[in-house]
């Protein structure tokens, strides 16, 4: 019931950030300088047509009126051409959105598990030479940008001892697999082709390392401190007294509080994978809607710029939702009618 | 009561200890000595801070990564908890003695039903095939035993969802239900309003005459000390400087500061507000040397600060550490 | 017995300054208390050192605006330039400290300006919480939060000229929503506090609540922040001119420094491997620092 109010009420929220996030887009496009008709239509187009096209897409009227007219094609589904793919957006992110999604989903998700490992793993062996490890680890990888790790492990592994492919890509050209989910290795073993899953794996292990690195051990770091710091508290020392085994205590009573803070910043991790996608998409030439959303960047293109950010917002939104809810479940204080 | 040495429960020898703080050692404990005899209930008083808590954590053994132990051993029915294996010191936490903290709010555990976190305690103090069912009426009962309204519901709340005197009663269910021996109960009553803490200090004096419990009851208020204790150790910075018969000390105080300390307790008759001892419990980096009140004492002398004052009996059974004994009164 | 007081020498008598003095030793040992604190100490100091006096330290002072030497182009590592060159014939470690200078500003220009108005607006939505105002704040506050950081500053740095202002202006627009965040928590905490309410009641004036009484409290969570937020402005700096939209050529960047040795691997390895380095070290140093800054202020790592 709670669960299903906070659902609610976040979505109705998120409705209000939206539309003021599409508002802030959209006159920020618009003050780029020089006529956006041109700029789609570049240089050589005969004056007529350019005028056409202001005509059509409405760049003549005042802006809130662009905006209205804009913001219904949005709410229809209609996100206005590419003036690079010279298609609908909408199509666009048909086609770029699933690579992407496979990237986040393998940068994102298994590296959960090996981050809540390292962590408990740190505070358990606190400052011993496990603990030192991971710590002297996770500094040196959190301190590096994600784009550096796409270029050094093109380097290392592409380059110098050639064992994953550096030329980027989803998967090597000698293999077709047929898009179902769009996700290429499950695709793969779904037409049972498995020598195109390996291939396909092995494409995606060095972009979504680049991407899974630094927040891994960002979320270990933390896991060990509220590990560490959860240690001392009574509650700890109570169910100790009470005569309960240590790893019990560990493996229970310690690890579920210290996992909830961990849990609930990972929204936050999720848009830092979908912003470092950006460069990391570019240096691995990966077909995904980061590395499309650079290229519209670069090029002014108004409308994909436009809903791409808004998209950004949209996945945002509900993996930050997604991640109350896993908190709400995990922790019972969330749960608590909160008095305005 | 006669043979001492089958009827002590606990026995505290010397027990110093220390807490490495960023570095700088702060030495708390330094000498405490004294013992728990079967179904006697020993009153532990002192200011905030002078190591009260620290003491009962010793005795279970549950004392912070960064405390250490420098010298002193603490025997429970003759074994001592710092040389126990980890099969001997837990089945010292599941049958032999049990603690009550000071603060029920953060006692339980945030993210942890009432039930989980007490059939995980019960589990281990009951032999291994125990069905969970019966672990499940044992716990219930034990609510029960401490007056709990509807137990079965309170036993699928969350902590949050108690208030600080039920959280109490909880973690005194948690205490009581496994059957232990020598209950701790550090200020049981401090953090919860006066009406409770009324309710929570009978419900205590109850249990331990119901089950024949030993008690070691800390407190900084002394008319629960001198209403439910039948001896006292009065604790100044880590140190015992007295200790009776509760009513020995309490009519007869002999060392400075408990006599300061009983000055402190206000008057219902009118005599005005209470005097208050001058002065703050000392930096433990650096203790006095010698007695630890003595830069507090009035009646301090050059011995004060150059040695340690040893226990002296003054009466049968009441010691103080202090030179004065015999003469401050 | 007579009563008898000690020689008041016996009893240590605190002075301030015997007291500041103590309080100054118990910070630096929670400051040091973690080694590693002491070490980015030092990568700090010797990064502020090449990023004020880079110019009259490095070997070939002239190599880090446009220079031409195509004898000299596309050397690895030796003793004469430890770092190699580039194409153009340009010594690598000149570059590389030359763009310190920026690195830094960027830095502070970002912080400087993101903390105070991140700050007013944290405070004033707080201090007007439940009000008209508290909701307006924060919900365009979570507009900007509702996008990946680095999108809205690519976004913005797009269209805008390309240059190192206009991209320090899309990191600080990015940035003062989390200030306002942290400062909002803190204020809405702070409003039922007594002491809150008794300024209140006695009739203190707005700005004198807001930097005597919220703002010490909120300055120890903001400047631990601040602390540990140099090391990711200046990783979204770097991504930024990555991009080719930050500092412009000849001029050096660490950023675009990579971009451009990426064409070279792996050849000219060097022209990628020593700037990555470089920027791993420089973000090192102030986040070892800033745990130290957080550990000694007491504040939880954030």
């Amino acid at each position: 019931m709670t669960i299903i109010t906070t659902i609610v009420k976040r979505l109705g929220g998120a409705i209000v950030v939206l539309l003021g996030l599409s508002m802030i887009i959209f006159s920020l496009m618009r003050i780029i300088p020089g006529d956006p008709a041109r700029l789609a239509l570049g240089p050589t187009a005969p004056e007529e047509i350019v005028e056409q096209y202001r005509e059509r897409m409405h760049y003549n009227k005042p802006l809130p009126t662009q905006y209205y007219y804009w913001i219904t094609g949005v709410l229809k589904g209609d996100l206005g051409v590419s003036t690079v793919t010279r298609r609908n957006v909408t199509r666009d992110f048909a086609e770029f959105l699933p690579a992407t999604l496979e990237l986040v989903i393998w940068a994102g998700i298994p590296p959960i598990f090996f981050a809540l490992l390292l962590g408990v793993l740190g505070a358990m062996y606190n400052n011993r030479w496990p603990d030192y490890l991971i710590r002297f680890s996770s500094y040196i990888i959190v301190a590096t940008p994600a784009f550096v790790w796409a270029v050094l492990f093109m380097l290392i592994f592409g380059y110098w001892l050639p064992i994953l492919p550096s030329i980027g890509g989803r998967i090597s050209m000698k293999f077709s697999v047929p898009s179902v989910t769009g996700l290429m290795v499950l695709d793969a073993l779904i037409d049972a082709q498995p020598a195109a899953a390996w291939d396909a794996f092995l494409h995606l292990l060095m972009p979504s390392l680049a991407l899974a690195l630094g927040h891994t051990m960002q979320e270990a770091r933390l896991t060990r401190s509220h590990m560490l710091e959860n240690a001392g508290k009574d509650y700890i020392t109570m169910i100790t007294s009470q005569g309960v085994p240590r790893r019990i205590i560990n493996r229970r009573f310690l690890l579920k509080p210290s996992v909830i803070p961990t849990v609930s910043i990972m929204g936050l991790d999720i848009a830092s994978i979908f912003g470092n996608a950006f460069l990391v998409e570019t240096i691995f030439n990966w077909p995904g809607i980061s590395r499309y959303a650079m290229n519209a960047i670069l090029s002014k293109d108004i409308n994909a710029v436009c809903g791409v950010v808004l998209l950004f917002g949209v996945i945002f939104i509900l993996t930050n939702l997604l991640v109350d809810v896993v908190v709400i479940i995990l922790d019972p204080r969330m749960r608590q009618t909160r008095t305005a | 009561m006669d043979n001492a040495q089958t009827d002590t429960i606990l026995e505290i020898k010397d027990l110093s200890v220390s807490f490495d703080v960023y570095g700088s050692i702060s030495h708390v404990l330094d000498g405490v000595s004294f013992r728990v005899n079967r179904g006697q209930r020993v009153g532990l008083v002192g200011e905030s801070g002078c190591g009260k808590t620290t003491t009962l954590k010793a005795i279970l053994n549950v004392l912070p990564p960064n405390a250490i132990l420098n010298k002193g051993e603490i025997l429970f029915e003759g074994h001592n908890v710092f040389t126990m294996v980890d099969r001997q010191l837990a089945e010292m936490r599941r049958t032999g003695a049990g603690m009550i903290f000071q603060d029920p709010s953060s006692a339980l555990n945030p993210v942890f039903s009432i039930k989980q976190q007490f059939m995980a305690a019960l589990k281990y103090a009951f032999p291994p095939n125990t069905p969970p069912k019966e672990l499940y009426e044992i716990a219930v009962k034990a609510l029960e035993d401490v007056m709990m309204p509807d137990p079965e519901r309170i036993m699928n709340s969350f902590p949050y969802q108690l208030s600080g005197g039920m959280r109490q009663r909880v973690c005194i269910a948690m205490t009581i239900a496994a059957g232990r021996k020598l209950v701790l109960a550090d200020e049981p009553g401090t953090s919860l309003d006066v009406t409770i803490q009324d309710q929570i200090m009978r419900l205590i004096d109850r249990l331990v005459q119901e089950n024949d419990l030993s008690v070691i009851m800390v407190a900084h208020s002394l008319g629960v000390i001198r209403e439910f204790t039948s001896y006292v150790n009065i604790m100044y910075a880590g140190t015992l400087v007295e200790g009776g018969k509760t009513r020995d000390v309490f009519e007869n105080p002999r060392h400075p500061y408990t006599i300061a300390l009983m000055a402190c307790v206000p008057k219902l008759t009118g005599e005005g507000i209470a005097e208050g001892i001058p002065g703050r419990v000392p930096d433990y980096t650096a203790p006095p040397t010698g007695c630890r009140y003595f830069p507090r004492c009035p009646y301090a002398q050059e011995i004060c600060r150059a040695k340690k004052p040893q226990p002296v009996e003054i009466d049968p059974g009441h010691w103080v550490s202090c030179y004065l004994a015999n003469e401050v009164s | 017995m007579k009563a008898k007081t000690v020689d008041a020498t016996t009893t240590p008598i605190e002075t301030t300054s015997t007291r500041q003095a103590e309080l100054l030793k118990r910070s630096w040992l929670k400051f040091s208390e973690s080694k590693v604190s002491i070490i980015g100490l030092v990568i700090v100091s010797v990064f502020l050192l090449l990023a004020l006096g880079g110019k009259y330290l490095v070997p070939y002072p002239e190599h880090i605006g446009s220079y031409v030497d195509f004898a000299n182009a596309g050397l690895p590592p030796s003793s004469k330039h430890f770092f190699g060159t580039d194409l153009m014939g340009r010594d690598v470690f000149s570059r590389i400290v030359g763009s310190f200078r920026n690195t830094l500003m960027m830095g502070v220009v970002v912080l400087s300006i993101a903390a105070p108005v991140g700050f007013m607006v944290g405070v004033t939505a707080g201090y007007n919480k439940g009000t008209f105002i508290d909701t307006a704040l924060m919900r365009v506050t979570d507009m900007f939060l509702a996008v990946p950081p680095l999108v809205l500053a690519l976004a913005i740095a797009s269209v805008l000229e390309p240059n190192l202002t206009n991209s320090m202006l899309a990191v600080t627009a990015m940035w003062w929503p989390w200030y306002a965040r942290l400062s909002y928590g803190v204020t809405s905490s702070l409003r039922s506090e007594n002491y809150i309410i008794y300024a209140e009641l006695v009739g203190a004036k707005l700005p004198h609540i807001i930097f005597k009484e919220i703002l010490p409290n909120c300055l120890s969570a903001v400047l631990t922040k601040m602390t540990l937020d140099m090391g990711y402005v200046i990783i979204i700096a770097a991504t930024i001119s990555y991009a080719g939209l930050g500092e412009q050529a000849p001029r050096p960047a660490l950023g675009s420094m990579i971009a451009s040795g990426v064409k070279y691997m792996p050849a000219q390895w060097w022209l990628t491997v020593f700037p990555s380095i470089t920027i791993m070290l420089i973000v090192l140093g102030f986040n070892l620092l800033g745990d130290g800054i957080s550990s000694m202020l007491g504040a939880e790592e954030i």
